[in-house]
């Protein structure tokens, strides 16, 4: 197949007529993937990129949601002013995930520590009923840009779709940088990167603040997006879907974390079209999961670079 | 220690938790020089190499590079201020390619594309195999990628931890006559060998360890086709 790497700009040019063939309930669906591209992409980081089994995405993508709708319902904040600061207390939440890392802390072990700090996350939601409105939730105003009001779902379509595109691009250049070689390193052997006079820690904390800042940026997206943010919306199952997709997708790849948001996402809602599969959405969506996991154990990114060569994440500048 | 000097050991002690293994080595490695490490099995040779490289930090003692004190820094850092060690494990990144492997020796500091040609220049079989996974590659390639991958950074000091360990004869000579080619470069070294022949043949100086002290040493010009006697210093 003849391609060049122009397709990446074009493909988010064609998703740009979406909003003229979809309704708007399936539009809502293509936004909820937009904020999960921008969760898998951060997830991703940490685990594909530099290979370490850390669960704290669901506290960042909370974080993230929870400091949006405070930020617009306790000081009126537009949205739009809020998306920074929420990716930076999402940061911030990375930089505190990264600790256990930083004194050696790996394998099941920070597995269980970084879920651990997730569900702290959400009994502190709860327990501040004043700030986050505790298990009563916290309805968001409707989202702001610039005096605009994004009353439909294909008006925030827009103003998500730059914000992916923006983050994304800016990730691939991260990860073809010597920052991500560190990471690469990092992954492969961190004695070897030391070694090689990589600050291991150093690159620790860095790799879980943006992580922490993307994923923080999406949970901004997705308290725009549902308007109302409860504490189970942080839960385990949160954790799951998120590690579903970067591995249905491709570990350490861009464009599985695009691809298993996609799918994972949008699986369930396609399903729910066709009567006669209607309550056994769950089967089909597990199934397609374990038979993804079974037979492309890289994550479908590594099938679509077998098709064409140019959809191989590329870590190193030619 | 004198102004030619690039690697000064000073009284070092070090070990692991309570196993004290280095008991006061001191040590020194002059600009251009090699220097061969020998000694039996846990004698502490490669412990010497882990405490300067700063995988270990030393309970007493010191370690200067260049006049420089480097004691007991993390390695990143040791490495920043120009020693690279290469490991008997040689712990390269053995999902990743020739080519990757190398560019990360250079990723701190160096330049690459210089780095690059005088890698291939030493080893120009790795220029053939620029795209192959490291974790394909034979022992002796293998050990090619390692010491390629620390000569990108332009190193100071490079330590080297058995560079012949579990090669075919061929390649053993192939590392000793690129060792010999990086001597006349001006590349100092601190090696540690088990193979005696070899290690004399291209080091300028041996020092022999035992029980985590050096107990003699000498310049290799003087000595004579057999080797009797450093081996009885050695083992007995």
């Amino acid at each position: 197949m003849k391609l060049n790497r122009s397709i990446f700009w074009i493909l988010p040019l064609l998703v740009l007529a979406l909003p003229l063939v979809l309704n708007q309930y399936l539009q809502y669906v293509v936004n909820l993937i937009l904020v999960y591209i921008l969760v898998a992409v951060g997830f991703n980081l940490v685990v594909g990129n530099l290979g370490q089994l850390a669960f704290s995405n669901v506290a960042f993508f909370g974080i993230g949601a929870y400091a949006s709708g405070i930020l617009t319902t306790q000081l009126g904040m537009p949205w739009w002013l809020t998306v920074i600061p929420a990716g930076l207390c999402g940061a911030l939440a990375g930089c505190a995930a990264s600790i256990p890392a930083l004194r050696g802390v790996r394998l099941f072990y920070l597995a269980i520590m970084t879920l651990a700090f997730g569900e702290l996350m959400r009994w502190s939601y709860i327990r501040t009923p004043d700030l986050t409105g505790g298990s009563m939730g916290l309805t968001v105003p409707e989202p702001e840009v610039f005096g605009w009001m994004l009353t439909t779902e294909y008006h925030k379509f827009y103003v998500f779709l730059f914000i992916v595109v923006v983050v994304v691009i800016a990730t691939s250049r991260l990860l073809e940088s010597r920052i991500g070689r560190a990471f690469l390193a990092i992954k492969n052997d961190e004695n070897a990167a030391a070694a090689m006079g990589i600050p291991t820690g150093q690159y620790f904390v860095l790799a879980f603040a943006l992580s922490g800042f993307i994923v923080g940026i999406g949970g901004s997206m997705y308290a725009a997006l549902v308007g109302h943010l409860s504490p189970e919306d942080f839960d385990l199952i949160q954790v799951i879907l998120h590690f579903a997709i970067i591995m249905v997708g491709g570990l350490g790849s861009l464009i599985g974390s695009v691809l298993g948001s996609i799918l994972i996402t949008a699986t369930p809602e396609v399903i729910r079209h066709f009567e006669w599969l209607v309550g056994s959405e769950e089967w089909i969506f597990g199934g397609a999961i374990i038979v993804v996991i079974l037979f492309l154990p890289r994550g479908l990114s590594s099938l679509l670079a077998k098709v064409n060569p140019i959809f191989k994440d590329r870590y190193y500048r030619d | 220690m004198d102004s030619n000097s690039r690697l000064h050991i000073a009284d070092l002690v070090a070990g692991y938790g309570h196993n004290v293994v280095l008991r006061g080595v001191s040590l020194q490695v002059n600009q251009g020089e090699i220097v061969a490490l020998l000694g039996a099995n846990g004698s502490g040779k490669s412990t010497v190499l882990n405490t300067i490289s700063g995988f270990l930090k030393p309970t007493q003692g010191t370690v200067h590079l260049d006049q420089q004190s480097i004691t007991g820094i993390p390695p990143h850092k040791t490495f920043r201020a120009g020693v690279v060690q290469v490991s008997q494990a040689r712990d390269l990144f053995s999902d990743l390619t020739v080519e990757e492997n190398l560019k990360l020796g250079s990723i701190i500091k160096g330049d690459e594309a210089l780095g690059l040609r005088q890698v291939f220049d030493y080893f120009p079989r790795l220029s053939d195999r620029y795209d192959q996974q490291v974790s394909t590659m034979s022992g002796g390639e293998q050990q090619m990628v390692a010491v390629g991958r620390a000569l990108m950074s332009q190193p100071r000091m490079l330590l080297l931890d058995e560079p012949s360990g579990g090669l075919s004869p061929l390649f053993v000579k192939e590392i000793g006559e690129i060792t010999a080619r990086m001597k006349a470069d001006g590349v100092t070294m601190l090696l540690v060998e088990q193979n005696l022949r070899l290690a004399l043949e291209i080091s300028d100086r041996y020092l022999i360890l035992r029980d985590g002290k050096v107990i003699d040493g000498g310049s290799t010009d003087n000595l004579e086709g057999s080797h009797d006697d450093i081996v009885r210093t050695i083992y007995l």
